[in-house]
């Protein structure tokens, strides 16, 4: 089968093609027939539906939305960034401190609204407010027609979507829409049903409660009593441990064994990636304050864009799909992407490793550096000292609470 | 003719019915979503002006035709999504929070600790998923594309991305061999109902956005809060002299125009006769306590009773079936009939639903100002769910039926296809009491004269009988009598065997109570063929 090159890209990226399309199927890790466990909504609902396949309707369930895999693609090309593999712009918000018991970061890969998310907006570039700064300034005036800014600071955004809806336009701040849409569904999808009990190995029963939370836990004590004259007291009574002071409250005692509908056996999961090429070509990269942009500028950033979503993709295919516990899948065939052109005919096909994206990025992203294209490494932001003050006094809370058998 | 392919790109399309409640998924997407489509590709592109050109031509056509396969719907759920309009407090409050002891976590949260992703609050939303059997849809125009027009449609086209949602990722291009269409733009009752776009609403869009005005009020606000002195003051005059009113709004486009669409009717190969009555049932789906079609006349009584309430006065005479002095009128009116699951293995006779009989030739504009509003919410546009209830205890709701895949008893071609042979499924009323040895044969005789009222010709033979041919239907014995209404006598009933020398199109209903639900007959085909 023909590699996906960068000759091929920048040929679909220049042409008429919609889209690139990666269909692969899966089957679970435990092995063909496994049940696995697609994720839960609101009320313990899945998401089921029926799909046309071979002519028949075919019930199916949701194994990992759209919104789920994009965070899955995006987190695949942090580990990659974090592993050297890829050079790409990042912009990172560092909790850190003598003071601060758990030291963390927030990446604008992995903030929920991406670069334009509240943490980013509300820390500090060299002192500065973000959103206030140079670069943060790019958000403010950033659209279709002048994606330049956002080009060098968060590319990613470009392909997964943004939108500045708490900037200083609001709701009609920088609005892009995502370029690249990914879903799992698991077909033939059967309900089956799933089990709990726990058998106490001290066989602490119902009866030998109720147990109540302990007025003073020492070292050589659990934070809760059976004696009353040791609970702590509300309203002149003593104070049960969790809602009416069980066993269980403690994670003592058994559990009654049950049975309740859950998980599915699937004939195959199946998971549809789709790279919009047209949502790449309305974006325009202007330089140099231009108003207008320079074609061939242009088709360099849609290459990049096109080849970072490729990228995503491709890693986050490679890592496999652990999406859940008890919902691990392995691809059984090669990532396959169909160039989606004219209507009727045939698409061509093409391959691609995640080594080879690795390698076409960094090819396309040298192209992009040579055409004056903006494209930062890791920008460094500081939370504000109220947020600091905040997460440290929320972390202090934290361990108190743990040190007391918090509830 | 042309028309505007749509391949959604994923298989499904995710666009809410049901505007912000989202709870639905809109199939197939309404001309006015892909208009919208189109026109914000060419906002966001730089509004070639042959582009915009093709655009105001467009709005001057008929509404398309589409092109769209049946398609399921995925289960909908409720996600919950992270907030992003978290701040944090002022630094005073925070240091008297972040001092005491009486600091709680959700205190903290609501001083800001909230804009960690781990503590952010997250809102519900709903993103509805249909899943069409064939992942293409046309729009077709029966109108010519002017060659002028067709090179700005073709790159219009190509720059529409998604349709509906953002994740809806489509390819669209423009095609002069579209499939014939599945769906037709009709005036009067229809059964699907979907926005449509009209002359000026490309400018609509563009004013109800009013982007550039309200950017302009937002960086000139920017620049106030960091100016000072006289530069503060020169910048809010000039705020206030370009925005006299205030600060403008933004606003999400209303629905345009809605217009009925129907599944084209094919004339048929051969001229079939019908009755006075049009085919085109109008079918309500009923809902709520199970009800059996001996409780017809009672439902029918409830529906007639809420058309009424419902409509405007002067009620018209081919809803009322009463002239304006009261008299009972002399053409034919809307007439009621039931939908039951019957004519199959373990029908059981239930009434699954109710329908609108019009007669033939009434003014499409007329029922349309009549019935649209009873059976559509106007500004939704979704089908009602109107509530019937006889006063005592018969109380259900019924609303249009609108699926592309109704049940068969909810069909058209179940209740009017073309037949030699009919039977009821409810009892016919007998017009008077038949006496003696040819009684059977003298109201058989009746019967032949009813159809013949309703336009039918004169069938060949008619039998009568206590049991319906319909599998699944009760005995006549077990539906209520009707009664005289000058003397309160019970009028006789029976079920019938129609059979014409030719084959007749329905809906055929016949004898006194035909108005009201009796006298109701169904194709004949059971055992397979026509029995003809």
């Amino acid at each position: 089968m023909e590699k996906l090159t960068l000759e091929v890209l920048k040929q679909a990226v220049s042409g008429t093609a919609a889209a690139f399309r990666c269909v692969t199927e899966y089957q679970p890790a435990g092995g063909v027939g496994d049940k696995v466990f697609p994720p839960t909504y609101e009320g313990g609902k899945y998401a089921v539906e029926k799909r046309m396949i071979g002519g028949q309707p075919v019930p199916c369930v949701l194994l990992d939305s759209v919104q789920s895999q994009a965070n899955r693609m995006e987190l695949a090309l942090l580990e990659a960034k974090k592993a050297g593999f890829i050079y790409l712009p990042l912009v990172t918000v560092r909790f850190e401190g003598e003071n601060l018991g758990k030291a963390f970061v927030v990446t604008s890969l992995d903030a929920p609204h991406r670069i334009a998310d509240a943490i980013l907006r509300d820390s500090l570039l060299d002192g500065v407010m973000f959103r206030r700064s140079e670069l943060g300034r790019v958000l403010d005036n950033a659209d279709t027609r002048n994606a330049t800014g956002l080009f060098g600071l968060n590319p990613t955004a470009l392909v997964f979507g943004i939108w500045d809806s708490t900037g200083p336009r609001g709701g009609l701040g920088a609005k892009f829409q995502r370029a690249l849409v990914s879903e799992m569904v698991g077909v033939n999808a059967e309900m089956g049903c799933k089990t709990a009990s726990r058998i106490d190995p001290a066989q602490i029963m119902l009866g030998s409660g109720p147990i109540f939370k302990r007025n003073r836990q020492g070292d050589n004590t659990p934070h809760w009593t059976l004696d009353q004259s040791q609970a702590a007291q509300e309203k002149n009574q003593p104070k049960k441990l969790g809602k009416d002071g069980k066993p269980s409250e403690a994670n003592h005692g058994n559990v009654t064994p049950g049975i309740v509908d859950g998980g599915f056996t699937i004939s195959y999961a199946q998971q549809t990636t789709v790279l919009s090429l047209a949502a790449l070509r309305r974006l325009r990269f202007p330089l140099n304050g231009s108003a207008d942009s320079d074609r061939t500028v242009d088709q360099i950033a849609h290459v990049t864009l096109a080849a970072l979503g490729l990228t995503a993709a491709t890693l986050a295919r490679e890592e496999g799909a652990d999406l859940r516990s008890r919902c691990q899948l392995f691809p059984t065939q090669k990532f396959v992407w169909e160039l989606l052109d004219t209507p009727g005919e045939a698409p061509r096909q093409f391959e691609l490793s995640g080594g080879d994206a690795v390698a076409l990025l960094k090819q396309v992203v040298s192209e992009a550096k040579n055409a004056k294209l903006p494209w930062y490494d890791e920008i460094n932001l500081l939370p504000t000292p109220d947020l600091m003050q905040l997460v440290t006094r929320s972390q202090e809370l934290a361990m108190n609470q743990a040190v007391e058998g918090g509830e | 003719m042309f028309a505007l392919g749509i391949r959604y790109l994923m298989g499904w399309a995710m666009a809410a019915a049901d505007g912000a409640r989202k709870e639905g998924a809109e199939w197939p997407p309404h001309p006015d979503r892909v208009f919208m489509a189109l026109a914000a590709a060419w906002f966001e592109t730089g509004e070639d002006p042959q582009e915009g050109e093709v655009l105001q031509w467009l709005e001057l056509l008929q509404p398309p035709g589409i092109w769209a396969s049946p398609k399921e719907d995925r289960v909908p759920t409720t996600s919950y999504v992270p907030v992003n309009d978290t701040s944090v407090a002022t630094s005073k409050t925070v240091s008297i929070l972040c001092s005491t002891t009486e600091a709680s976590l959700g205190k903290l949260k609501e001083a800001g600790l909230a804009l960690l992703p781990e503590f952010r609050s997250r809102q519900p939303r709903g993103f509805p998923v249909a899943i069409p059997h064939h992942p293409v849809v046309y729009l077709v125009w029966p109108d010519d594309l002017p060659v002028a027009h067709r090179q700005a449609l073709e790159t219009l086209s190509r720059k529409v991305t998604s349709i509906g949602h953002s994740a809806s990722l489509v390819q669209m291009w423009l095609t002069d061999e579209p499939p014939r269409p599945n769906l037709v733009p009709k005036n009067g009752i229809s059964q699907h109902r979907l926005r449509v776009f009209g002359p000026g609403r490309l400018n609509y869009l563009r004013e109800r956005c009013n982007r550039v005005a309200v950017i302009c009020y937002l960086e000139l606000e920017e620049q106030i809060k960091r100016a000072k002195g006289r530069d503060k003051k020169a910048l809010q005059n000039l705020q206030n002299e370009r925005f006299p009113g205030g600060s403008p709004v933004s606003l999400r486009p209303e629905p345009g125009l809605w217009q009925g669409y129907n599944v084209p009717v094919s004339a048929p190969a051969v001229s079939v006769q019908g009755s006075l009555f049009d085919p085109r049932l109008v079918i309500l789906k009923i809902a709520g306590r199970r009800l059996s079609l001996p409780v017809t006349l009672k439902l029918t009584e409830a529906l007639r009773g809420a058309l009424f309430a419902a409509c405007p006065d002067p009620i018209p005479e081919w809803l009322s079936g009463h002239t304006a002095d009261g008299a009972p009128s002399k053409n034919p009116h809307l007439g009621l009939i039931p939908l039951p699951f019957a004519g199959a293995d373990h029908a059981d006779g239930r009434l699954m639903g109710i329908a609108l009989v019009l007669p033939k030739n009434l003014d499409p504009a007329e029922v349309d100002r009549i019935l649209t509003p009873w059976l559509w919410n106007v500004e939704t546009g979704e089908a009602r769910r109107n509530r019937l209830f006889d006063g005592q205890w018969l109380e259900c709701t019924v609303e249009l039926e609108t699926s592309e895949t109704p049940p068969t008893n909810l069909k058209l071609e179940t209740w009017t296809a073309s037949s030699r042979r009919w039977a009821t499924v409810t009892p016919v009323v007998l017009d008077r009491h038949f006496d003696g040895a040819k009684k059977w044969e003298l109201a058989a005789e009746s019967v032949k004269v009813g159809c013949e009222r309703i336009g039918l010709p004169r069938p060949g033979d008619v039998l009568l009988h206590p049991v319906s041919m319909i599998q699944g239907v009760p005995r006549a014995n077990e539906f209520p009598r009707l009664t005289r209404k000058k003397d309160g006598g019970r009028m006789h009933h029976a079920h019938a065997i129609i059979t014409f020398d030719e084959v007749v199109q329905g809906p055929i209903m016949v004898g006194a109570g035909r108005f009201r639900g009796y006298g109701f007959c169904r194709p004949l085909t059971q055992g397979g063929g026509d029995h003809g």
